[in-house]
């Protein structure tokens, strides 16, 4: 779309379900997630895969090479994080206890298995720019959470006003318009805009514009690890990471690992079921931007 | 209470798709109304003026237990609809959670989930604001706007006998 640059997009949201499997607080292979935490279980991977298929310049060809290598091009140019403000561009935090899809669960700190000084993360948020003349200046914001209110995984793409808004010189200002890819659950793409409401007065609503793989095509779409796992029979590498963008992403990921590594004291907290921490907020502060809704 | 988002969706769809052969117009807005009992006068004014008029998903958050007995939550799904001129059908999704007395009822993980996304959300308060000040605010952390009847809140009253409203 010839909107998704810094001339059309004022921030872009990637938001990743983090599904709870009791089998990883338990230990089922060594307690994974006590040693992985939010960081790396979600965002150097599956979050990662997201942020360069939505920055990526449209490859050549379907040639499984021609697509990785526009990937690795969008991984390599994430601006390192410099930490001298790290609250305005990371936050971690864990969940304490809360109500999830309407059942009282206990905080990360009480699941069985884990250690009740454990500072592994099961929240993370990351402001990151791309040092590359399409995406220059536009925030992308990377978030992923256990125990959130909304399991949900999707790109969000905060369109930014036109120079001129005569519509929003009556009554209140518009909103954005948002173009939202939604990947789980019920697969599809919204358009949010603002429409004005038929009749003689000038007012806008903000209406949703939906498309929905489920109901469009009636058929089931296939589960990601079925589509993989196909791949992989016919040797089709062009969902499969290659190494030198594994490594890209490692590089990047690393120097935060060694940033908290050196950091003391308990994590912050947001309840179960809740949007998450109070702290990810300052991610947007002073931008005039508003925290997008799980 | 397992809220279970699936489900209610589906079932939300069966009872439109059984209410009405005509077209369904989407939900243009959230209302989630505070209320201490189900039978809340304003409430029901409120959305009977709405019916017709604007399609809506409501949730309905009944926080007091003790008012229909209830002592574990429950959540109930229904839909009103009607045909306009168009023959489009504007319908009200309705969501009845009653808060039982485990109080998970009113907690953000349970209603957050049902809400129409990227479509404005507006609360409506028609509860105390006695030991529910936390509930209103991670409530307004979801919503444009945020009505409340100070009717029902338990401000102090002015000279004159009447609440602020």
């Amino acid at each position: 779309m010839a909107s998704l640059n810094r001339s059309g997009t004022a921030d872009t949201w990637i938001t990743s379900r983090s599904r709870w499997r009791r089998a990883q607080a338990w230990g089922r292979g060594g307690n994974y997630y006590e040693r992985a935490g939010a960081l790396r279980d979600m965002i150097q991977n599956h979050t990662f895969q997201l942020l360069a298929i939505t920055a990526m310049e449209p490859p050549n060809d379907t040639n499984p090479e021609s697509i990785r290598g526009e990937k690795v091009k969008v991984i390599r140019s994430i601006s390192p994080i410099t930490f001298n403000e790290p609250e305005r561009h990371l936050v971690r935090a864990q969940y304490a206890a809360g109500v999830v899809d309407g059942n009282e669960v206990p905080g990360y700190l009480e699941e069985d298995g884990v250690d009740p000084a454990s500072t592994t993360e099961t929240y993370t948020a990351l402001r990151l720019y791309l040092d590359s003349w399409r995406w220059a200046g536009v925030p992308f914001v990377l978030r992923t959470g256990k125990r959130l209110s909304r399991k949900v995984t999707e790109i969000a793409v905060h369109f930014k006003p036109p120079p001129l808004q005569f519509f929003g010189r009556v009554g209140t200002p518009l909103q954005r318009n948002v173009l939202s890819i939604r990947i789980q659950p019920q697969e599809g793409i919204t358009l949010n805009v603002n429409a004005k409401i038929p009749g003689h007065a000038t007012a806008v609503r903000p209406v949703n514009m939906d498309f929905a793989y489920g109901s469009s095509f009636g058929r089931v779409v296939p589960e990601a690890y079925e589509r993989l796992l196909f791949d992989a029979m016919k040797g089709d590498n062009t969902l499969y990471t290659r190494n030198d963008e594994i490594e890209a992403s490692w590089s990047f990921i690393n120097r935060i690992l060694d940033f908290w590594a050196a950091q003391r004291g308990p994590l912050p907290q947001y309840a179960a079921g809740s949007a998450g921490p109070d702290e990810a907020r300052a991610l947007l502060a002073g931008g005039g931007r508003r925290w997008r809704r799980i | 209470m397992t809220v279970d988002v699936v489900a209610v969706e589906k079932e939300l769809a069966r009872i439109q798709r059984e209410l009405t052969n005509s077209e369904v117009r989407t939900s243009l807005f959230n209302l989630v109304v505070f209320s201490r009992n189900a039978a809340e006068t304003m409430a029901s004014e409120a959305l009977n003026y709405l019916l017709g008029k604007r399609a809506a998903r409501v949730i309905h958050i009944v926080s007091d237990p003790a008012a229909d007995g209830e002592i574990e939550s429950r959540l109930d799904v229904s839909a009103r609809c009607y045909v306009d001129a168009e023959r489009k059908s504007v319908c009200f999704q309705e969501i009845v959670i009653t808060n039982g007395s485990d109080g998970a009822g009113g907690a953000p993980g349970s209603w957050v989930p049902l809400l129409v996304r990227d479509i404005p959300t507006i609360i409506l308060w028609l509860d105390t604001l006695r030991d529910r000040r936390e509930v209103l605010a991670h409530a307004q952390e979801q919503a444009e706007k945020v009505l409340v009847d100070t009717e029902h809140s338990n401000f102090a009253r002015r000279p004159g006998g009447r609440h602020p409203r």
